[in-house]
């Protein structure tokens, strides 16, 4: 199937808005298309390409709604997806907190979302990688699973009064975890909108490296220590803090963040000074999505700026309400960073953990943003600023509130994925070394 | 559609595959959703398209479009074959499927009303009296929602299976939240109503306008109840919390692709390795029963037959505290069978959609209710011989290890229990255990009386992810000396 090109997507979606007889309609288009193949035990698995296209219509008569979606994209299907959305919304309440659709916007550029390389990417390119990481971990005697995976995208969006928005998008994953047969385990990933330099190698390099280093892990007793946590890490639990900036959360007493109003009205910190937090559709460190669902464009934003809140999203009704400037929320983050290695890290801590990936990370408690999850494929203690030896994986309960509190050194900043997402995240994060990590009780997986 | 079917398996078969299969789905959502006193959203979704799955020089291959023509599906049986192909070189061992009974059969969820056919002025009505419910019950927010989904499936195989199915799933759903402006405290209480593999029926068999009242009421003691005090206590969980237990402690470690290492890189393996077969103590002898079961009746997995063109069936997984089988799927049988000495077809294998490779996907799991000789036993009878110990209700906050060994859940109510009574509302509650030491702590399950279905819509698993819709069954059970913490912070 071809790919629907802009002009493609102007005339779908000007057919659709056509078809409408409703006062108000607004159109989503999404065709995609992609690959992936997964491995597993040194060899691969399955396989697969997929391609389909999102039709998404929303009709509104007055503060009556109704959405349709169909992936069908011939005439007489889009006409009948108009049809549904205008039967579902004559027959809906009246909701109001509906607002109108928006006319005609102007978008910031993602030059970093879209490359011509990664449109090409196919089963042989993927099964190349896969290849080299098989024979890798064979080599050293260990056992490989992963997963890489392409797409590429289109994204349009209509109303009936004007706007129109168009944007391309391409994307490859991979990661894996590999095995040793004495109880090592490491994992080495990342993600890229372009071919140009991916380097899956190293990733797999990585994942073997602490898979070989991790094996014979002793047992240590849970407690609070000092943490050195890779990107990914921080990843995951930061992105976590964030979806709790919503302005009308925080002003109905139903968010982390309500406790602090008169801190955030004040500028006070509420993290440690270190931490700058924004999202930026420009980004190239992590490209993003320059317009959201309802076509709002999204701008470069402060969300945190040395430690002080300074945004909170706003949905336009809320905006509306309250008497404040709507702010859709972010699609990526780039936490900014400092110039600390690694090792620089564990040289300096006396007593401390070494952590290579988060797992199964869940919300406990909203009032506190608290979280909970485990450590994964490889973890060390650090002793006298050195590594001294594997232990066995640790549950933790923590808020990263406290986490980006506690930071006593920054990484540089670089594009990650979190450990249950990956394609498709626009997130640059530094590693950090933070003190007084809650590790609450030992687990014996491997 | 048997034309369709025709060109996908003809073509795959004239490029050398030597097995092929096609599914073709229709899936349909209706959703809508309500906040306060308002509805927010409807919505109604549709996907259609196929799927083809090749096995070419013992290599799976598979590729799928939204495009359903003659012309488009020899397009992309060509493009799985050709998958297949770039992927001779990363095979190590062939794939192999044992012979099946070929099926030419229809299937469909027993359904007394649609939910399709339900207004949607129905649905808005309800909603918005749960909502009223809640608010008049104390609530200072209430979120709800009813989805009801409809897979239509048509799977054909090179083995001769030509199957249709009709599955249909509801699922009611409200949360409160009670926020008190001068402490800043803000609580939930998710509703306890389960989504079932089932019609509307069920939606208005169940008093969700009663029970949202009873939420906020709840929602309300949760603001002024005792903060825990951890240490090892006794638990009472209810059958609208154990389902979450059972699927994460049981359900999954018993999946033979995750036991073997297939999902290493991502949801994880399994402290239930082959060689325990038969011979792990997964739990108490007196109490433990877990049972596999896709044809159990209101099952969010329940179906005829999987998407390997296999009659679903009911097996044991633990008897009698003792682990006795995996889930398993076609090709696992003809690779592994024989090492397991268990080469029964179990049928557990599922795509969530068209476009997505089929793989090993749980069935309903259950924990067996126990026979008190038609006594009723239950919370009351549990409770009366705990000295300290928590009484849990409903599913909340939960985290389990790569392995499932460490878990730690939540709740929705928490009762405290003192010398045999439940004495008041406690908050800040979870529970962190070791997986066989938690089952081997099992000393007490209710009677059949009690038995209920809870289950998920959404159990993820796989790369790329893909969801899956199963239930549990369970009576109130009772667990000694289990660790509990208290998760109340200070920020």
């Amino acid at each position: 199937m071809s790919f629907l090109t802009d002009a493609d997507a102007k005339r779908i979606t000007e057919k659709l808005l056509a078809a409408a007889a409703a006062p108000e309609t607004r159109v989503y288009l999404n065709p995609s298309r992609g690959g992936n193949t997964r491995f597993a035990r040194n060899e691969v698995t399955t396989s697969g390409f997929t391609e389909t296209c999102i039709v998404q219509v929303t009709s509104s008569y007055g503060l009556r709604n109704g959405t349709a979606q169909t992936n069908q994209i011939d005439d007489a299907s889009l006409v009948d997806v108009v049809r549904r959305a205008e039967e579902i919304a004559r027959l809906a309440p009246e909701d109001p907190e509906a607002m109108p659709v928006l006319g005609p916007q102007t978008y910031t550029a993602s030059p970093g979302l879209f490359s011509a390389d990664a449109e090409q990417i196919n089963a042989e390119y993927r099964g190349k990688i896969v290849g080299e990481a098989i024979a890798a971990a064979r080599a050293k005697g260990l056992e490989a699973a992963g997963f890489v995976q392409n797409f590429a995208d289109a994204d349009a969006i209509a109303t009936s009064k004007g706007l129109f928005a168009y944007r391309r998008t391409t994307g490859i994953v991979y990661n894996l975890t590999a095995r040793s047969n004495d109880g090592g385990s490491g994992w080495g990933g990342g993600v890229s909108n372009s071919v140009a330099g991916f380097e899956p190698s190293s990733m797999t390099a990585r994942a073997i490296d602490v898979a070989l280093r991790s094996a014979r892990a002793v047992a240590l007793e849970p407690g609070n220590y000092t943490a050195i946590l890779p990107a990914e890490c921080v990843a995951d639990l930061a992105v976590n803090l964030l979806a709790g900036f919503d302005q009308r959360g925080i002003d109905e007493g139903r968010s982390f963040l309500s406790q602090f109003q008169k801190q955030i009205a004040a500028g006070d910190k509420l993290f440690s000074e270190k931490v700058t937090l924004i999202s930026d559709p420009a980004s190239l460190e992590a490209p993003s999505n320059n317009f959201d669902i309802e076509g709002q464009p999204l701008r470069r934003t402060e969300w945190i700026r040395e430690g002080a809140v300074k945004a909170i999203a706003c949905s336009r009704y809320w905006a509306k309400k309250a008497g404040r400037e709507p702010l859709p929320g972010p699609e990526n983050f780039v936490m900014s960073g400092g110039k600390t290695s690694l090792d620089e890290m564990v040289a300096s801590t006396q007593r401390g953990l070494l952590v290579t990936r988060f797992w199964y990370v869940r919300p406990v408690d909203p009032q506190t943003a608290l979280y909970t999850g485990l450590t994964r494929d490889g973890c060390f203690l650090v002793e006298n600023g050195k590594v001294t030896r594997p232990v066995k994986n640790f549950r933790w309960n923590e808020t990263p509130v406290k986490m980006l509190r506690n930071i006593e050194a920054m990484g540089p900043t670089r594009r990650v994925i979190t450990s249950e997402r990956d394609i498709g995240s626009a997130l640059a994060f530094p590693s950090l070394k933070v003190t007084d990590f809650t590790f609450s009780s030992l687990s014996d997986a491997i | 559609m048997q034309e369709l079917a025709a060109v996908a398996l003809d073509t795959a078969r004239s490029k050398g595959a030597s097995y092929a299969d096609i599914r073709i789905n229709r899936y349909r959502q209706q959703s809508l959703f309500a906040r306060e006193n308002h509805i927010q959203n409807a919505q109604t979704l549709e996907r259609y398209g196929f799927g083809v799955r090749v096995v070419v020089d013992g290599v799976w291959g598979f590729a799928a479009s939204c495009r359903v023509s003659k012309e488009d599906i020899a397009r992309i049986a060509a493009e799985a074959v050709a998958i297949a192909r770039a992927n001779r070189a990363t095979r190590r061992d062939p794939v192999e499927l044992v012979p099946i009974p070929k099926a030419v059969d229809t299937w469909q969820t027993p359904v007394v009303k649609n939910p399709f056919r339900v207004s949607i002025g129905t649905k808005a009505d309800l909603l918005l009296a749960m909502n009223a419910s809640a608010l008049k019950g104390g609530a200072s927010f209430v979120n709800s929602a009813v989805f009801c989904t409809e897979e239509d499936k048509t799977f054909a195989s090179t083995d001769g299976c030509a199957i249709n199915q009709l599955l249909t799933r509801v699922w009611p759903f409200f949360v409160v939240t009670v926020v008190d402006r001068a402490s800043g405290r803000f609580d939930t209480r998710a509703g306890l109503c389960s989504p079932m593999g089932t019609g509307w029926e069920y939606v208005e068999s169940y008093p969700l306008v009663a029970e949202a009242a009873l939420a906020a009421e709840q929602c309300r003691q949760k603001q002024a109840a005792k903060s825990v005090a951890p240490g090892k206590k006794d638990l009472v969980l209810s059958p609208e919390h154990m389902w979450l237990t059972i699927h994460e402690s049981v359900g999954h470690p018993t999946e033979l692709d995750r036991a073997l290492g297939y999902e290493a890189n991502f949801a994880g393996t399994s402290f239930v390795t082959p060689d325990q077969l038969g011979k792990l103590q997964y739990g108490a002898a007196k109490w433990m029963n877990i049972v596999a079961d896709k044809t159990q009746k209101d099952g969010l997995a329940t179906c005829g037959y999987d998407d390997d063109g296999v009659k679903t069936t009911e097996f044991d997984i633990v008897k009698e505290g003792r682990f006795v089988g995996y889930q398993t799927i076609r090709e696992q049988v003809a690779r592994y069978g024989t090492m397991l000495g268990d080469s029964r077809l179990k049928a557990c294998c599922y795509a969530d959609d068209f476009a997505s490779v089929p793989f090993q996907r749980m069935p309903n799991v259950s924990l067996r209710p126990h026979d008190w000789n038609g006594k009723k036993v239950g919370p009351e009878q549990l409770v009366a011989d705990v000295k300290d110990g928590v009484l849990i209700e409903g599913a909340g906050s939960f985290s389990i290890d790569q392995q499932r060994y460490n878990f730690q859940f939540g709740g929705q109510v928490f009762w405290e229990i003192k010398n045999g009574k439940k004495v008041g509302m406690l908050r800040d509650v979870a529970y962190q255990a070791r997986t066989p030491q938690f089952w081997g702590s099992l000393d007490m399950v209710g009677s059949p009386d009690f038995y209920k279905l809870g289950g998920s819509f959404f159990d993820g698993k796989g790369q790329p992810t893909q969801t899956n819709s199963v239930s549990h069954g369970s009576s109130w059970c009772r667990f000694r000396g289990v660790n509990v913490i208290n998760t109340g912070r200070k920020i």
